[in-house]
C-alpha cells in the first residue's frame, strides 16, 4: 500500500471535480441543510417565515440569472419580465385553465423559457453595455404589455391569483405534521425551499457538465469557443431559455404565495435586485446565488429589527434623520459597491476562504 | 398644420433635454467606458441644489452656476471614491455600481430636502411667445439653445482644446496618452465633473415653471437611455441626434399613434423609443454614430 | 419600541381556539370584563396598538408621512385629553415603512406586525391593499384602506373611509355641468395610468351614462412623462370644456403649466391626490385660480369658523408642531374617526379580540367626524354606504393649503345611484 492513500479532500482525478458532494464535510453540510430545512419552519413565526419564503423565491430567480450572467457572461436587466410572465402564467394556467399543481408551474415556467429563447438572438448580435440596454428595452416593452394587455394580465390594477400548490388532498397551505396543523407560511417555507434545492441541484448539474463548460467557454472567449466546436447560437439561446424559465418559475411561485400580482411587481428595481443578489452572492456560483438572495432579502428586515438601537435612524422617520428604509436603500447601494470593489466573487468566495482555511489547517496556505 | 408645428417644437424641446442627458452619458462613457446609471441622481440633486440656492435669494444665473459647481464636485467625488476603483471590472459591475450611487444620491436628496414638491423659482415661469399661431414656450427656446451650445462646445472642445484632445487621447489609448503626460484619472474626474454640470442644466429645464422639484425628476434619465444608444454611446453628435430623434418620436407617437391606434395600448410613447432603439441596434449594433468595437478573440 | 405581549406562530386551530375562548369569556362575564383582553393580539395592559402600513421613504412618502402624522395626532390628543378609548385604553400606532412600488412589501410588513396590533389603521396604495387583502381574511384582521377605491366598500375585512374616486368624479363633473355654470360643455378626462386613474374615468363614464352625454376623450399619461403638449393639444382639439384630472402633484404642475402656455383654459377638476399646496405659489397660480377645482369632502382647512377644523389645527399645533398641516395630514386625521369609533364599540362590548373588533366594525352605524368629512354609513358590509356628497374647492393662494370652498354638499343624483358591488 502506498503512502498516498486516497484522500477525499484532494482532487486527484477528473471525476472528483464532477462529483456532486466532493468531500465528507460537504456531505455533512448537505445533511445539516436538510435538518435546518426541517426545523426552521417550526422555529420561525409567520413574519420570518414570510421573509424566508420570499428569500427562497428570490433564490430561484437569482440562480436563473446566474446561469445567464455568471456562466454565460450575458448581463440582463430584463429578468423581471420573465418573472412577471411566470406570475401571470400561474394566474392563467391555474385559475383560468384549471390546471392542477405541477402542471401550472411547469406551464408557466415553460412559457417564460420560450419567451426568453426569443430574446436570445439579440444577445448574439450585441454585447456588453449595448446588450444591457437592449434588455432594459425588453423590460419596458414587458411592462407595457403587463399594463395594457388587460384580458390576460388584469391591466393596471393587476389580478388576484389562486394557484394552489396542492396534489390531491395534500395542500401546502394546509399541511399537518404529526397532528399539528402548519400555517400557510410554514407550509410554503417547506415547499419553496424544497424547490430551491431541486432547481439548485439541477442548475449545479448543468453547470458542472458539458453544457455548463460550454457556457463558460463562451463567457471567457466566445470566438475561441466557437472554434473548438461550441455552437454560440445553440448555447446562448439555451442559456436564455434556461434562465428565463427559472425566473418564470420563481414568478409563478411568487404569484401563488402572494395571491395578487400587478405590473408594479415587475419593475426595473426587481431586475436590479437580481443582479445585486448574484454579485453579492457570487458570480458563477450556484450556491452563491442562494447566499446572495437570502442575504439581500433578509438584511433589510434584520436592520429594521435592530433599528431601535441605531442612532439617526427611526422606524417611521418621525424622529428626524433617516428612515430605516432610506438606510436600507442607501445600504443596498453601498453594499453592492463594496462587494464589487472588495470582494468581486461575493459571499461564495468568502465562504470558500473560510472552508479552505479549515481544510488546510494547520497550514495557512 | 399649426398642431404639427406645435408638436415639432415640443419634440425638439424634449429632445434637447434628452440630448443634454445623453451628452453626459457620452462624456462619461468615452472617458471611462461606463454607462452611468446614476445620471438621474445627479439631475435631481442638481435641481434641488438650484432650488435651494434660489430659495436663499441667490440670483438665478448665479444659482445655476453655483449648483453646477457643487454638482460637478459631487460627480468628481463619486469618480474619485468609487468609479476609479472600477478599472477592468466587467460590465455588470459598472452598471450595479452606478445604480448603487443613484440610490445613495436619491436618499441624500430626500434626507436634505424631504418629499414635498418644491417650486424651482426660475425666471421663465410659463411665459410664452406667439409666432404664426404657434405658441413658443420661452423655456423651450432656452432648452434648445443650451443643448445646441453644449453640442458646439463639446464638438469644438474635443477637436481643438488641449483638454479635449487629451480626453480623446485617453479614450482611444490610455497607455499612449499616459506616456504623453495625460493622466487618465484626471480625465475621468473631469468627465464626471462635466456630467454633473450637464445634469444641473438638464435638471433646471425639467423642473422649471410649475413642474417643481421632487424625487421623480430623476426618472428622466431612464427615458433618455434609448436616445443615447440610438446615437451611439461614444459619439457626441450621436447623443444630440439621438436625443432629438427620441424627443420627436415620443411627442409624435403621443400625438398621432395614441389616438389612432388604441390597440397598441395607452402611453405607447413610452415604449416606441425603446422599440426604435432595438430595431436600430439590430441593424447597427453600435448606434447610428457610434464606433464599432474591434475585438480580438 | 415597547415590547408587546403577542401570540406567536398561531395556527388556524389555535386561532379558532382563541376566538372560541374569548367568546366563552365574553358569555361568562356578560360583556364587561378585563379578562376579555388578556392574551388579545394588539392589546397590552391598557394600551391598544394600531398598525400602519405606509410609505415613509420613497417618492410616495409625500403622502405617507403626513397621513401617519395626522392619524398619530388624533390619538395622541385622545390619549392625553380623554384618557384614550373608553377613557381607559391608550392607543398607540405601530408604523411600518412600505415601498409603494412593491406590492409585496405591505404584505410582508403585515406579517411582521399582525400579532402586535388590534387592527391596521392605514394601508397606503391600491396595490398594497390588494396584496394584504387575502391575509386579512386569513388572520381575521380589520384594516382601513387609505385609497378611495370603490372595490373596498364591500370587502368584509376592510373598514373603508372617504368618498370613492368614482363618486368624487361624478359629483365634481356633475356639479360643473349643472350649478357650476358649464352646462353643455364637452367632458373629457386626463388620468394617470394607474388603478386610481381608471377609477376616476369609471366615475365620469358613469355620470355620462346617467346624464346622457358622451365623454369626448379619455387621455392617460405616465408619472415620468416630461412633455404634455400632445395630450393637452388633443384635449383642446376635442373641444373639452370640463376635464377631470387624476394626477399627482408634480405632474399636475406640468400638465396645467402646458395648458396655460398653450392658452387652453377649460375647467380642470382634480381628484384630491392631484393637489399640493406648493402649486398655489407656483407660476401658474393665476391660471389655477381661474381654471382649477379640486374635488374632495368637508370644509376648507383654512375655515376657522368650523369647530372641527379649529380642533384639528389646535391638536396639530400641540401634538405635531413640526408637521406641516397639509392635505394628507388632514386626511390622516380624519381616518382616525372610524378607527376610534370601532374601538370604542369593541371596548364597550368588552371584546377587543379579532372577533370583537370585527363585530364592532360590522355594528358601527355612522361615526363622529367633527364635520370634517361626510357621513359614512357602516353596518353590515352589504349595506355600507360611503359618503355620496362632495365639496368642490377652488384655488385661493391667500389661504392655508391654497383651497377655498367653491361649493359644499354637492350631491348629484348619479352619485346617489352609483352601486358598489363586491368584485
Amino acid at each position: 500500500m502506498s503512502v498516498l492513500t486516497r484522500n477525499t479532500r484532494l482532487t486527484v482525478e477528473y471525476a472528483d471535480d464532477l462529483r456532486l458532494f466532493r468531500s465528507r464535510p460537504a456531505q455533512t453540510g448537505a445533511v445539516l441543510l436538510v435538518a435546518i430545512w426541517l426545523a426552521l419552519p417550526m422555529l420561525l413565526g409567520d413574519y420570518w417565515a414570510t421573509v424566508f419564503v420570499y428569500a427562497g423565491i428570490a433564490s430561484i430567480g437569482a440562480i436563473g440569472l446566474n446561469l445567464l450572467t455568471g456562466f454565460t457572461g450575458q448581463v440582463s436587466m430584463g429578468h423581471a419580465v420573465f418573472y412577471g410572465i411566470g406570475a401571470y402564467g400561474a394566474a392563467i394556467f391555474a385559475d383560468r385553465w384549471g390546471l392542477p399543481f405541477p402542471l401550472w408551474l411547469i406551464a408557466a415556467a415553460s412559457v417564460g423559457g420560450v419567451v426568453g429563447g426569443l430574446a436570445g438572438p439579440f444577445a448574439l448580435r450585441l454585447r456588453g453595455n449595448y446588450l444591457v440596454i437592449i434588455s432594459l428595452g425588453l423590460l419596458v416593452i414587458g411592462q407595457h404589455l403587463f399594463e395594457n394587455w388587460t384580458s390576460v394580465t388584469g391591466g393596471l390594477t393587476g389580478t388576484a391569483v389562486r394557484a394552489k400548490v396542492a396534489i390531491g388532498s395534500l395542500d401546502v397551505a394546509a399541511l399537518s405534521l404529526g397532528g399539528v396543523r402548519l400555517s400557510r407560511n410554514q407550509g410554503y417555507l417547506y415547499f419553496v425551499w424544497a424547490m430551491v434545492a431541486l432547481l439548485g441541484l439541477a442548475a449545479h448539474n448543468i453547470a458542472r457538465s458539458r453544457p455548463g463548460r460550454a457556457l463558460q467557454a463562451i463567457r471567457d472567449r466566445d470566438l475561441a469557443a466557437e472554434v473548438i466546436g461550441v455552437s454560440q447560437v445553440h448555447y446562448k439561446v439555451g442559456a436564455f431559455v434556461l434562465s428565463s424559465g427559472y425566473a418564470a418559475c420563481a414568478g409563478a411561485l411568487y404569484a401563488s404565495y402572494a395571491r395578487y400580482v400587478s405590473p408594479l411587481d415587475f419593475s426595473l428595481f426587481l431586475s436590479i435586485q437580481f443582479i445585486a443578489m448574484i454579485v453579492v452572492g457570487g458570480i458563477g456560483r450556484i450556491y452563491g446565488s442562494i447566499l446572495g438572495a437570502v442575504f439581500l432579502t433578509t438584511l433589510p428586515r434584520v436592520i429594521e429589527s435592530v433599528s431601535g438601537s441605531l442612532p439617526f435612524v427611526s422606524a417611521d422617520g418621525t424622529g428626524g434623520g433617516l428612515t430605516v428604509q432610506s438606510l436600507n436603500q442607501a445600504l443596498f447601494g453601498v453594499l453592492t459597491v463594496t462587494f464589487l470593489l472588495f470582494e468581486p466573487l461575493g459571499l461564495a468566495e468568502m465562504w470558500r476562504r473560510v472552508t479552505r482555511y479549515f481544510k488546510s489547517w494547520p497550514f495557512s496556505y | 398644420m399649426t398642431d404639427f408645428a406645435q408638436y415639432l417644437l415640443a419634440g425638439l424641446a424634449l429632445g434637447s433635454v434628452y440630448s443634454l442627458i445623453c451628452l453626459a452619458f457620452v462624456v462619461v462613457y468615452r472617458a471611462t467606458g461606463v454607462v452611468n446609471f446614476s445620471q438621474g441622481g445627479l439631475v435631481v440633486f442638481g435641481a434641488y441644489a438650484t432650488y435651494q440656492l434660489i430659495a436663499w435669494r441667490v440670483p438665478f444665473v448665479l444659482a445655476v452656476a453655483l449648483a453646477a459647481l457643487v454638482t460637478a464636485a459631487v460627480g468628481m467625488l463619486i469618480e474619485r471614491l468609487v468609479l476609479r476603483r472600477l478599472v477592468g471590472q466587467p460590465v455588470f459591475a459598472s452598471i450595479l455600481i452606478t445604480l448603487g450611487v443613484l440610490f445613495v444620491l436619491e436618499q441624500l436628496c430626500t434626507t436634505l430636502w424631504g418629499y414635498n414638491l418644491r417650486i424651482l423659482g426660475d425666471p421663465w415661469g410659463v411665459r410664452t411667445l406667439a409666432l404664426a399661431g404657434v405658441t413658443i414656450k420661452v423655456v423651450d427656446l432656452w432648452t434648445i439653445a443650451a443643448s445646441a451650445a453644449a453640442l458646439i462646445g463639446f464638438f469644438l472642445g474635443f477637436r481643438y482644446s488641449r483638454l479635449g484632445i487629451a480626453m480623446r487621447a485617453a479614450a482611444s489609448d490610455p497607455e499612449a496618452a499616459l506616456a504623453h503626460g495625460v493622466s487618465p484619472q484626471m480625465i475621468q474626474g473631469i468627465a464626471w465633473g462635466m456630467a454633473g454640470i450637464l445634469a444641473v442644466v438638464a435638471g433646471v429645464f425639467i423642473a422649471s415653471g410649475s413642474r417643481g422639484v421632487d424625487l421623480t425628476v430623476s426618472a428622466v434619465a431612464l427615458r433618455a437611455f434609448p436616445a443615447a444608444i440610438l446615437g451611439g454611446l461614444d459619439s457626441t453628435e450621436g447623443a444630440v441626434a439621438g436625443g432629438l430623434i427620441v424627443g420627436l418620436v415620443e411627442v409624435m407617437s403621443a400625438a398621432y399613434l395614441t389616438p389612432n391606434a388604441p390597440w397598441l395600448g395607452s402611453n405607447v410613447h413610452v415604449v416606441i423609443p425603446y422599440i426604435l432603439m432595438i430595431a436600430v441596434m439590430l441593424v447597427r449594433p453600435y448606434g447610428l454614430f457610434g464606433t464599432a468595437e474591434v475585438r480580438r478573440a | 419600541m415597547t415590547k408587546v405581549s403577542t401570540i406567536r406562530a398561531r395556527t388556524i386551530n389555535e386561532r379558532t381556539l382563541v376566538l372560541a375562548t374569548s367568546a366563552l369569556l365574553l358569555a361568562a362575564c356578560g360583556g364587561e370584563s378585563a379578562n376579555a383582553v388578556a392574551n388579545t393580539p394588539g392589546v397590552s395592559g391598557d394600551t391598544i396598538y394600531i398598525g400602519a402600513l405606509t410609505p415613509l421613504s420613497d417618492a410616495v412618502a409625500v403622502i405617507g408621512k403626513p397621513l401617519l402624522a395626522g392619524l398619530s395626532t388624533y390619538f395622541d390628543k385622545l390619549n392625553a385629553e380623554q384618557g384614550g378609548v373608553g377613557g381607559r385604553y391608550k392607543v398607540k400606532i405601530l408604523a411600518e415603512d412600505i415601498t409603494y412600488a412593491n406590492p409585496s412589501s405591505g404584505a410582508q410588513k403585515f406579517q411582521k406586525i399582525k400579532d402586535q396590533v388590534a387592527m391596521i389603521g392605514l394601508v397606503v396604495g391600491t396595490d398594497q391593499v390588494n396584496g394584504v387583502l387575502p391575509l386579512l381574511a386569513e388572520d381575521s384582521v380589520v384594516a382601513v384602506p387609505t385609497t378611495f377605491d370603490a372595490e373596498w366598500v364591500r370587502e368584509d375585512w376592510l373598514l373603508p373611509w372617504g368618498p370613492p374616486y368614482q363618486l368624487q368624479a361624478i359629483n365634481a363633473v356633475g356639479y360643473a355641468l349643472t350649478d357650476g355654470g358649464l352646462q353643455g360643455k364637452t367632458v373629457c378626462t386626463l388620468t394617470l395610468a394607474t388603478g386610481y386613474g381608471e377609477a376616476t374615468v369609471e366615475g365620469v363614464e358613469y355620470l355620462a351614462n346617467a346624464m346622457g352625454f358622451k365623454v369626448a376623450m379619455n387621455a392617460t399619461f405616465k408619472q415620468d412623462d416630461q412633455d404634455f403638449v400632445a395630450p393637452v393639444t388633443q384635449l383642446r382639439n376635442a373641444g373639452c370644456g370640463v376635464i377631470m384630472l387624476a394626477s399627482l402633484p408634480s405632474v399636475t404642475g406640468k400638465v396645467l403649466g402646458t395648458a396655460a402656455q398653450l392658452g387652453f383654459a377649460p375647467r380642470w377638476i382634480g381628484t384630491s391626490p392631484s393637489w399640493h399646496h406648493a402649486l398655489a405659489a407656483s407660476p401658474i397660480k393665476d391660471y389655477l385660480v381661474k381654471n382649477f377645482w379640486v374635488s374632495w369632502d368637508g370644509p376648507a382647512m383654512s375655515d376657522s369658523t368650523e369647530a372641527g377644523v379649529r380642533t384639528m389645527l389646535a391638536a396639530q399645533a400641540k401634538y405635531a408642531p413640526g408637521q406641516e398641516a397639509d392635505f394628507y395630514y388632514y386626511a390622516g386625521y380624519t381616518v382616525a374617526f372610524p378607527i376610534h369609533a370601532a374601538l370604542e364599540k369593541a371596548v364597550a362590548s368588552g371584546d377587543l379580540s379579532r372577533a370583537g373588533v370585527f363585530a364592532a366594525t360590522q355594528a358601527l352605524a355612522t361615526t363622529m367626524n367633527d364635520g370634517l368629512v361626510s357621513e359614512y354609513v357602516y353596518g353590515a358590509v352589504a349595506a355600507r354606504n360611503p359618503p355620496r356628497t362632495a365639496t368642490i374647492f377652488r384655488v385661493n393662494p391667500d389661504v392655508s393649503l391654497g383651497l377655498a370652498v367653491e361649493k359644499r354638499g354637492v350631491a348629484m343624483p348619479a352619485a346617489a345611484s352609483y352601486e358598489f358591488v363586491k368584485r
